[in-house]
């Protein structure tokens, strides 16, 4: 069944690695997946020790995110909004998750203080507590076997 | 063969070999070049034989590169999916800026955990 859309899970694995080597100055990173044939579903994690999402936006451009409102710039960054300059930056976040949505599947980043939660009829972004926070960035998504066949193009334009 | 009118003055690279089937990290296009245009020829012919997949990331750097690139770059032996993303890409240049534009976030409430 993966085989049915290996350009989209290729694209999703290539884009979000290259997002962390970009944007996220680890010291560490991890990637997982994980195939969950009895539940229906495949899991992709994407997982850096950085200065997170809204510290890239805050070093890099004019924003000035606090912890009230991280977030805002993770969902600045899923619409498309990049800390690098340059008018074709910016896609490989938004373009990703329009394909996991495509899928069928769901989408959870965490950075900093905020989190934002996306499946196909829904965005719920979150403040966390203190206690909560991630030092650095998250993206798990979650894809069910059964995705109909997609051509990623139509969702990169 | 000739390259551009010039005979037996280029070089025929493999992309496949120089980088890896699955073309990906932005960085890797940067490095892709900074090695093809340490010599002094002054044309290259990139063969895309073999390559499997493109990130638009990938993409997008090489089309950078070679738009700034001293050297005459040509690829050849292009599969159908790459020859799309980097059409995608393309395409996507030549779109007035103000075409992008970023919402401001939706109206929900934002929950605290």
């Amino acid at each position: 069944m993966l085989k049915v859309n290996l350009d989209a899970y290729r694209y999703l694995m290539f884009e979000l690695i290259d997002n962390i080597y970009q944007h996220s100055e680890f010291k560490y990173a991890y990637t997982m997946a994980q195939y969950y044939r009895n539940q229906g579903f495949v899991e992709l994690g994407f997982l850096d020790d950085g200065i997170t999402i809204a510290g890239s936006f805050n070093k890099n451009t004019k924003a000035n995110f606090t912890d009230r409102n991280n977030w805002e710039a993770i969902d600045q960054a899923t619409k498309g909004a990049t800390s690098k300059g340059g008018e074709q930056r910016g896609y490989g976040l938004s373009s990703s998750i329009s394909i996991a949505k495509a899928l069928g599947g769901d989408v959870l980043i965490v950075s900093g203080y905020g989190a934002i939660y996306i499946n196909p009829g829904l965005r719920q972004p979150y403040l966390l507590h203190k206690a909560h926070q991630l030092r650095g960035t998250l993206i798990s998504l979650r894809i069910p076997l059964n995705s109909p066949r997609i051509d990623i193009y139509m969702y990169l334009q | 063969m000739k390259f551009n009118g010039v005979d037996n003055a280029y070089r025929r690279v493999s992309i496949n070999e120089a980088v890896a089937p699955n073309l990906i990290l932005r960085q890797n296009a940067d490095d892709f070049f900074d090695e093809m245009e340490r010599d002094n020829i002054s044309a290259v012919i990139i063969d895309f034989a073999g390559v499997t997949s493109i990130s638009r990331s990938f993409a997008h750097q090489y089309l950078l590169r070679k738009g700034i690139s001293p050297k005459a770059v040509k690829e050849i032996n292009v599969p159908q999916n790459i020859e799309r993303m980097f059409n995608l890409v393309k395409r996507a240049s030549s779109l007035p800026p103000s075409r992008r534009r970023v919402s401001p976030p939706d109206k929900t409430t934002i929950l605290t955990v």
